[in-house]
C-alpha cells in the first residue's frame, strides 16, 4: 500500500489533485481506505471525503549493541497499527460520530484506561462528531526503533502529523494533530505502549459580522504504560 | 629477494604478531581484573544496579507505581586513586502517583557508624545504599554509580550540560574557574564544578549542594532531549552501551526514565542534610530527623 504522490510538479499536482477530488466525489469516498464511510451530503464539484494512507518516511535505529534492523515485515506491521489509529481515532468519529471499533485494542492494557478515559479527547476526534465533508492529509511517518544488545527490537515509535479540514453543521473546522506512538511487542503484534499527542482544533467564529477571531482549542496527552 | 631479506621480513612479522598477542592479552587481563579501560565506544561509563531486597522493587517490571528511592553516587576512582569512595551522594525520592520528587544531598564527610559515610562504596553500591538508607531510614531501590572517567564520558556523550553556576569559582585544586550564571560545560568542566570545595568556608557542604544543582540541571538538559521517542531511544542506547546493568534491563530503564523525565526539575525540592559543627566527620544536626521523616514516608519533602 503506498500513498499516492500528488505532487511531482506544480502543474501535475494540480491536475492530479483535481482528478483525485473528482474521483473521490464520484466514488463516494471509497478511494483507498477500508474504514466505512458514507458521505452525508455532496456539493457539485466539492470534495466530500478525501483521505490518504500513511507512508513510511525516514527510519532511525538506535542500537544498544552493534546490531538491529527494522525489516520490511516489522515496518509494515507498525505502519498498519498507525493507520488503524488514524482510521479509528480520527476518521471514524468524523464520519460516524463514534470512535471506530477496536480502538482500545490498539493499546497495551497498562494505558488502555487512559486512552479511553482522560486522554480520549486528545487522542480522538469524538468530541467533534460527524462531519459532512472531510479532507485528511498526513505527513510521512518517521520511524524510530531501539534495539537491545542482541539486536532484537524492544520499542518502535512512529511520528507524524495529521491535518483534517472538515465541515460540521455549525461550519468548517480544521484539526491539526501531532502524533507520536511508541510500540511494544505483545505476543506477535505491536501495540501502543506510550503516546505523545497534541491536537489543535480551530473553527471560524459563528457570527462573521462581528469580526471575531477564529475559535481555537487544543489538547495534549502524554502517557506511558507506567505513567500515573 | 634474497634469503636474508626473507628471513628479516619473517622475523619482523613474527615480532609484530607476538607484540599484538601480548597487547591483547594484557588488555583482556586488565578487563577481567575489573579495570575500566575506555578503549572503544563500549567503555563502561557507569553502573546501574537494582539493590532493594523488598518486594516492592520488583514492580519495576512494568515501571514503579509506588514511591521509590534512587541513590546517585559519584565515586573518586581514577588512575592512581583506587577504592571508589562515594564522594557524591544524592538520594532521589520519586512518587509516581503524585508526579512529584525530592532530593536529599549527603556530604561525603558525614559520619556514619564511626567512619565517613563514603567509605561504604568501596565495598560496592549495595553497601553504600545500605549505609545511606540506614542514615535516612529508607530502602533504596536503585544505585547509579559513576567514576571520574565514566562521568566525563557520559557528560561528553550527551553533548555537555548547561549548569547554572551560583557563585564565582576560582579553584586551582579542582580546576573550577566559572563566573556565576548559565554555563555550558563539557565533562571536564562539569567534573571540576562538582569537585570544587576550596572556594567555600563550608567546604564539603557547599560542594555537595553544588552537586545537587548539577544533577537537577542535568535532568533539565536531558528532559529537553527526551521530548521525543527518538531522543529517548538515543539516550537509552547510550546508557546501554556504556552502563554496567545489574538486576535491571533496558526496558526497566525505559520505564524508569519515562517516570523520571515526566517530573519537572524545577519542582524537585533539593535539600542538603543539616549539620552541627564541622571538621572531617560531620555530625548530622537535630533538624535532620524531621527532614528524613518527611522524606521517607512518600519520597516527597512537603514541610521542608
Amino acid at each position: 500500500m503506498s500513498r499516492p504522490r500528488l505532487v511531482r510538479s506544480h502543474r501535475a499536482g494540480v491536475v492530479l489533485l483535481i482528478a483525485a477530488v473528482a474521483l473521490t466525489a464520484c466514488s463516494g469516498g471509497a478511494k483507498h481506505r477500508a474504514s466505512p464511510s458514507v458521505p452525508s451530503s455532496t456539493q457539485a464539484g466539492a470534495a466530500v471525503r478525501v483521505t490518504r494512507l500513511l507512508t513510511i518516511g525516514s527510519t532511525d535505529v538506535q542500537r544498544a549493541g552493534g546490531r538491529g534492523v527494522v525489516n520490511t515485515a516489522t515496518r509494515h506491521a507498525v505502519l498498519a497499527v498507525a493507520q488503524q489509529y488514524v482510521d479509528r481515532a480520527v476518521l471514524a468519529p468524523l464520519e460516524t460520530g463514534a470512535i471506530g471499533r477496536g480502538y482500545a485494542s490498539l493499546f497495551v492494557p497498562g494505558i488502555r484506561p487512559a486512552a479511553i478515559g482522560p486522554d480520549v479527547n486528545a487522542l480522538t476526534d469524538r468530541v467533534i462528531g460527524a462531519t459532512s465533508t472531510l479532507n485528511e492529509q498526513s505527513t510521512p511517518v518517521a520511524l524510530s526503533a531501539l534495539a537491545d544488545q542482541s539486536g532484537a527490537l524492544l520499542y518502535l515509535a512512529t511520528r507524524f502529523n495529521v491535518q483534517v479540514k472538515a465541515t460540521r453543521p455549525s461550519g468548517p473546522i480544521a484539526i491539526n494533530r501531532s502524533v507520536e506512538l511508541t510500540y511494544e511487542r505483545v505476543g506477535t503484534t505491536w501495540l501502543v505502549a506510550a503516546y505523545r499527542i497534541k491536537v489543535t482544533r480551530s473553527a471560524p467564529a459563528p457570527a462573521p459580522p462581528t469580526g471575531a477571531a477564529p475559535a481555537k482549542a487544543s489538547a495534549a496527552a502524554f502517557r506511558a504504560s507506567d505513567s500515573p | 629477494m634474497t634469503a636474508r631479506t626473507v628471513r628479516r621480513v619473517l622475523l619482523g612479522l613474527g615480532v609484530a604478531v607476538v607484540a599484538f598477542v601480548i597487547g591483547l592479552t594484557a588488555i583482556a587481563a586488565a578487563l577481567l581484573d575489573g579495570a575500566r579501560v575506555p578503549i572503544v565506544s563500549s567503555a563502561t561509563y557507569l553502573r546501574i544496579e537494582k539493590v532493594a531486597r523488598h518486594a516492592s522493587a520488583n514492580r519495576v517490571v512494568r515501571g514503579p507505581q509506588h514511591p521509590f528511592f534512587l541513590l546517585l553516587v559519584g565515586n573518586d576512582s581514577r588512575p592512581g586513586v583506587g577504592g571508589a569512595r562515594g564522594d557524591a551522594l544524592h538520594v532521589l525520592g520519586v512518587n509516581p502517583a503524585r508526579h512529584e520528587a525530592s532530593m536529599i544531598d549527603i556530604p561525603r564527610d558525614t559520619c556514619w557508624q564511626g567512619d565517613k559515610i563514603n567509605v561504604g562504596n568501596t565495598h560496592g553500591p549495595r553497601v553504600q545504599a545500605d549505609d545511606v538508607g540506614g542514615l535516612l531510614g529508607i530502602n533504596i531501590a536503585y544505585v547509579v554509580d559513576v567514576d571520574f572517567a565514566g562521568f566525563l564520558g557520559l557528560v561528553d556523550g550527551v553533548g555537555g550540560l548547561t549548569v547554572n553556576v551560583p557563585t564565582p569559582m576560582h579553584d586551582s585544586y579542582s580546576g573550577a574557574y566559572f563566573a556565576p550564571g548559565l554555563q555550558h560545560m563539557n565533562g571536564t568542566q562539569a567534573l571540576a564544578f562538582s569537585r570544587d570545595r576550596h572556594d567555600f568556608p563550608q567546604s564539603d557542604i557547599i560542594r555537595t549542594s553544588n552537586q545537587g544543582l548539577l544533577v537537577l540541571d542535568a535532568m533539565r538538559d536531558l528532559r529537553t532531549k527526551m521530548q521525543s521517542a527518538a531522543g529517548e531511544f538515543k539516550l537509552l542506547a547510550l546508557l546501554a552501551q556504556h552502563a554496567q546493568l545489574d538486576g535491571i534491563g533496558i526496558k526497566d530503564l525505559y520505564h524508569l526514565s519515562r517516570v523520571a523525565f515526566s517530573l519537572h526539575p524545577d519542582q524537585i525540592k533539593n535539600i542538603t542534610v543539616p549539620y552541627t559543627g564541622g571538621g572531617n566527620c560531620l555530625t548530622v544536626g537535630p533538624a535532620a530527623a524531621g527532614l528524613f521523616a518527611d522524606f521517607r514516608d512518600d519520597g516527597v519533602l512537603e514541610s521542608h
